[in-house]
């Protein structure tokens, strides 16, 4: 009897093992919304005229780590590209990066845009693949990351409300805010603003 | 012997459920018979979780000497399906079993909600089936593991008889009329109140006896329940809510509940407020129609976050809850409740919760209005 339901139990989950790998999974959930362009998005925040260069970052293993004591986080990528914009005088008027986080399946890229003391000046989502979520790209939500500095918590409940519904992908911008101002400082330790 | 066996039973069993997810097109039976249904064609993923919580509860005894009430209870193991039919077409249910199920004396399995919904747009979607009634925001939020103390509030308990979930349909909706601003309503048609909450001969009302089937409407008319919310910013949001229809089965006679609630988020801080008043006509009992009221204002701030564990954070949290039954005179006429809690949240789906309650018996006039003191612990979780 035993015997049998050993095999019973071992049959069960040898199908379940199956069926797991058969799954079509959240694939079959995906969206694929897009809002803006990179262009579009640098744009609304920083509007034209601006000369846009970009710096490659490559990070390694003790980059990475330096990351996670200061933020708790780590980089997925193995680079990190920043633009930087400057004026027709040479003057620094912002800094920026695309990132790209996974909200609860599937990644999605958004503009963190920083002033030229390195505070948050505005985020804007460019696409979003959830079925559901999709409210973290409205000024409600994003106006909120306004001014965060690197020191800032940057944190659920703290100093950023999440959206109901979608707390995975506004922790997801947290994450991705909080990435963005950690590396600008690291490139431009000189223009790091203080709370 | 015991080898083949063995094989041949594991055997039967992989392919009994490795069968869920293949295209079983050339199965035999008939068309729309058991192989054919969707769920088994394996294109029509079916999402499962649910949550489920468990309660330690300690009455304190007036008398220090004596040992109190105590006992452990394992309220909800809720369930929840859901599954995406079509791009707008969606299916979500919550099967409840409440303190271990349909067992003798007490526990109850039941369909909390089951809805059917098609989006035409995002203002304007329908929806079917047994509704979370909108009535008041705490109905409509009121999973064990959101909430931050273990008790619902007293007016979600006699005043909107939460878990309110009626059978219906209606319209729901959500519009931007700004960048910042979100308005969502829900307005359906129901099968309203029964009979139930009058629950003596003197013609006490309780609504919470009077919760209306889902199978038969105890008479012809229909009741109308709606709650529309207005945020015109993120962490602030206003809702008004209303329940109207007859209850008694010759349908004479009109129940309205009328709810406001309200929720204040900044930083760590949460405010939430909910007001409601129940207007019972009672003609056909010879009776004068009889109000009640009740409200709560709770108070959430959360600290610490991050220090114990990544993600973690813990929540201070006080609450104050006040019934008014409308008989004035009666010993119970009144109910009120002051509840300071804090609980901890590893993640933020799952809180290990401590509660010390102070509840008030209170008559105008009694001298010496009747009050006990309770400690609640409990554990809730999404899965």
């Amino acid at each position: 009897m035993r015997t049998l339901l050993i095999a019973l139990i071992l049959g069960l989950a040898a199908g379940g093992v199956r069926a797991q790998t058969e799954d079509p999974g959240p694939e079959s959930n995906r969206r694929d919304e897009r809002y803006y362009t990179e262009d579009q998005a640098r744009e609304r925040v920083y509007g034209t005229g601006a000369m846009w260069h970009d710096t490659m970052l490559i990070i390694d293993s003790i980059m990475d780590a330096e990351l996670h004591h200061a933020t708790g986080l780590h980089e997925a990528a193995d680079t990190v590209l920043l633009q930087y914009g400057v004026d027709q005088g040479g003057r620094l008027i912002g800094a920026y990066r695309i990132a790209s986080e996974v909200g609860k399946f599937h990644p999605f890229e958004f503009l963190v845009g920083l002033d030229s003391t390195l505070r948050v000046a505005d985020i804007v989502v460019l696409n979003y693949r959830e079925s559901r979520g999709g409210d973290v790209r409205r000024a409600r939500f994003t106006r909120q990351f306004r001014g965060k500095s690197v020191e800032s918590p940057v944190r659920l409940n703290r100093d950023i409300l999440g959206i109901s519904g979608a707390t995975l992908s506004s922790i997801a911008v947290n994450r991705g805010v909080k990435k963005t101002l950690w590396w600008a400082n690291r490139v431009w330790p000189q223009r790091g603003a203080r709370r | 012997m015991r080898l083949t066996r063995f094989v041949l039973a594991g055997c039967f069993c992989a392919a009994l459920t490795g069968v869920q997810v293949m295209d079983v097109g050339a199965q035999p039976g008939p068309r729309g018979g058991i192989y054919s249904k969707p769920y088994i064609s394996g294109d029509n993923p079916v999402r499962m979780g649910g949550y489920a919580d468990i309660e330690f509860i300690y009455d304190i005894p007036a008398d220090a000497s004596q040992s109190g009430a105590n006992t452990f209870d394992q309220h909800r193991l809720i369930p929840f399906m859901f599954a995406e039919i079509t791009d707008a077409m969606t299916f979500s249910t919550e099967i409840e079993y409440e303190h271990g199920g349909d067992v003798e004396k007490d526990g109850e399995i039941k369909v909390e909600y089951m809805i059917i919904d098609y989006r035409f747009t995002d203002p304007f979607q329908f929806r079917a089936g047994i509704v979370l009634s909108p009535l008041g925001r705490f109905n409509l939020v009121h999973d064990s593991p959101v909430n931050d103390l273990t008790d619902r509030p007293l007016v979600n308990r006699f005043i909107i008889p939460t878990t309110l979930s009626e059978a219906g349909a209606g319209l729901f909706g959500v519009a931007y009329p700004s960048d910042m601003a979100v308005f969502n309503y829900e307005v359906y048609v129901v099968n309203g109140f029964d009979e139930g909450i009058i629950v003596d001969t003197l013609g006490t009302v309780r609504v919470r006896s009077g919760r209306g089937s889902v199978k038969q409407d105890n008479n012809q008319n229909k009741s109308l329940v709606a709650r529309t919310s207005y945020s015109p910013r993120l962490g602030l949001e206003i809702g008004l809510s209303a329940h109207h229809g007859k209850y008694d089965d010759g349908g004479t006679d009109n129940l309205t509940i009328v709810a406001i609630d309200a929720e204040f988020r900044r930083g760590p801080l949460e405010l939430q407020l909910e007001l409601a008043q129940v207007a019972t006509e009672r003609s056909h009992l010879g009776l004068s129609r009889q109000t009640q009221f009740g409200y709560y204002l709770q108070g959430n701030w959360h600290f610490l976050q991050d220090k114990l564990l990544a993600g973690s954070t813990f929540t201070g949290v006080i609450r104050w809850d006040w019934v008014d039954f409308g008989k004035k005179g009666d010993p119970d006429d009144k109910l009120a409740r002051l509840t300071l809690g804090v609980n901890f949240r590893p993640v933020e789906r799952a809180a290990f919760k401590l509660d010390l309650q102070t509840n008030w018996r209170e008559s105008p006039g009694a001298p010496n209005a009747r009050q006990d003191h309770r400690v609640l612990a409990s554990v809730a979780t999404y899965f």
